[in-house]
């Protein structure tokens, strides 16, 4: 149970004891699964991998066609 | 304070009601992150473009029984609805709105914590982020916590959506905390491992998730610049989604023979004219189809339209979505199995009937289809709108009428008691009967009636 401290030393100590201690809380605030690390860092390269070649093929395309490599064109949004 | 039974699974804080309105209570325990919230622009610039709930501060905490800590008043929502009423647009929005929030959390060194699709709700006929204390200040090298509720919460609906069939979403009823991505990665067709993202996102998740890793060393490796790709991986990815393609039976449901257009304009005369001589504040639209007559009220009446067809209702939120229309929420809600009470003990997401109230209630062209079609008795219905309606605006539509008869056409016909007569008295018992007009040049009867 966290106590709260109101002088003003003892809530700056408390406060960084505090924080660490929250760290582990929200990680755990809810269960990210087994193996999730690792999932999200092969996904990442992949799309990473993915996001370059498809930039280069955008920008070789835009240097044949003579088009500005501006923007992709309007996206739906949430909104 | 007694928190919502739907809040209980973060110990930062919890909302409850008192006095009719909802409020937030955030410990102490949050500060870190809340501040940082507050003061870095974050909040602002998320509430300017309408993409968070509004707040304010409560300073006056003697009316509430709180030892330490913080109180916040949101703006209210007037409707609570849950993701498995919504239709694919609605999800794919809510899903768009999640992660563009966490890229731009991510630029104010914050990160969302969760993801759950329960953190977002249908205001003015956009999305909107209501969990206020999902914040949290960004650990450098930390994976996205939330990644794979996102995919469970967001991402298998939407697929469901996308590669099976329009209906599917309200499987959501069944898995609220989230689709495992190994039972959906046995749903989805085999034609889906051929494409890249759900391959990644699904399949192979589905793979990973049964093991029981060992904490590695190099946990703390995630760079900032790898969780930006990812979300915008996952961002590109929602946003190529779409809806598959289905037929269903409301379609042309108004472009039939005897139901052309004189009858659809007739029938509209007729709301209006019954519309003008009640008081109301908020409709609700039953069997809404297209939304036609939900269209009808002005902007200061709130009106939500149901209607079982996934498709319908994803039309009517898309026009709602283009003519930015604000009064008008749309949801997805098959009146013989309407939405339940589930999560912990029965009580965490209310029943679509505790939350459905009426100042006006329309059931028109629906009658025939609960007590034809689905053998609902007529005192059955009427007992059911009475809970619902102080004002009720229901069509009557005779064995006579040509759609009836297509529902009666391979099946012995055992509605002897479904009579106008007998729709009057039983209606009668329950209501005042202050109306009732033909529609056109049809056999079928408008009736407005008020709740005794």
């Amino acid at each position: 149970m966290q106590r709260y401290i109101s002088e003003p030393n003892g809530l700056v100590l408390l406060n960084s004891y505090r924080l660490k201690l929250n760290m582990q809380f929200f990680i755990l605030y809810i269960d990210p699964g087994s193996g999730s690390y690792l999932l999200q860092l092969i996904i990442a390269a992949v799309l990473g991998v993915s996001f370059f070649f498809k930039n280069f093929w955008y920008k070789v395309k835009s240097f044949f066609t003579g088009t500005k490599p501006g923007k992709e064109k309007e996206k739906d949004t949430a909104d | 304070m007694q928190p919502l039974p739907s809040s209980y699974r973060d110990n930062n804080g919890f909302v409850f009601k008192q006095d009719g309105n909802i409020y937030r209570c955030i410990h102490p325990g949050y500060e870190p992150h809340y501040s940082r919230l507050m003061s870095s622009g974050l909040y602002l610039e998320l509430v300017k473009q309408a993409r968070l709930i509004p707040h304010r501060e409560i300073t006056e905490k003697e009316n509430f029984d709180i030892k330490d800590g913080r109180i916040i008043m949101p703006e209210q929502v007037p409707f609570i609805s849950y993701p498995y009423e919504w239709s694919f647009d609605m999800w794919k929005d809510a899903a768009l709105l999640t992660l563009q929030i966490a890229n731009t959390s991510l630029k104010k060194e914050m990160i969302l914590k969760d993801a759950s699709s329960f953190n977002i709700q249908f205001v003015k006929g956009k999305p909107l982020f209501i969990d206020t204390l999902s914040f949290e200040n960004y650990t450098a090298g930390a994976p996205w916590i939330a990644y794979r509720q996102f995919c469970e919460c967001f991402l298998a609906p939407l697929l469901l959506m996308h590669y099976c069939h329009p209906a599917t979403g309200r499987l959501f009823t069944v898995y609220p905390n989230g689709i495992p991505m190994n039972v959906l990665s046995t749903l989805l067709p085999r034609r889906s491992k051929w494409h890249m993202n759900t391959l990644l996102h699904v399949h192979l998740q589905a793979k990973f998730s049964g093991r029981q890793k060992q904490k590695t060393t190099a946990e703390n490796n995630f760079s900032k610049q790898k969780l930006e790709i990812l979300l915008k991986g996952l961002e590109n990815f929602v946003q190529k989604l779409t809806l598959k393609k289905t037929k269903t039976t409301w379609d042309d449901y108004y472009t039939g023979t005897i139901l052309g257009n004189e009858y659809l304009n007739a029938k509209t005369a007729l709301v209006k004219s019954f519309v003008s001589e009640i008081k109301f504040n908020n409709v609700i639209d039953l069997g809404a189809n297209d939304g036609h007559f939900s269209l009808l009220f002005t902007e200061d009446k709130q009106v939500i339209a149901t209607d079982a067809d996934p498709n319908c209702i994803n039309e009517l939120y898309l026009k709602i979505k283009k003519e930015k229309i604000e009064n008008i929420l749309p949801l997805v809600n098959d009146l013989m199995t309407p939405s339940p009470a589930i999560g912990w003990n029965n009580a965490e997401r209310d029943s679509i009937s505790n939350r459905l109230n009426g100042g006006l209630v329309m059931a028109l062209a629906l009658v025939h289809h609960l007590a034809i079609a689905s053998n609902v008795p007529l005192s059955f219905i009427a007992g059911w709108l009475t809970s619902m309606a102080d004002n009720l605006i229901i069509e009557f539509v005779p064995k006579s009428d040509e759609k009836v008869k297509l529902l009666l056409q391979n099946r012995k016909d055992i509605f002897d008691n479904y009579t106008l007569e007998n729709f009057r008295s039983i209606f009668a018992e329950r209501f005042f009967l202050i109306k009732e007009e033909k529609v056109g040049n049809t056999e079928r009867v408008l009736f407005l009636m008020k709740r005794k």
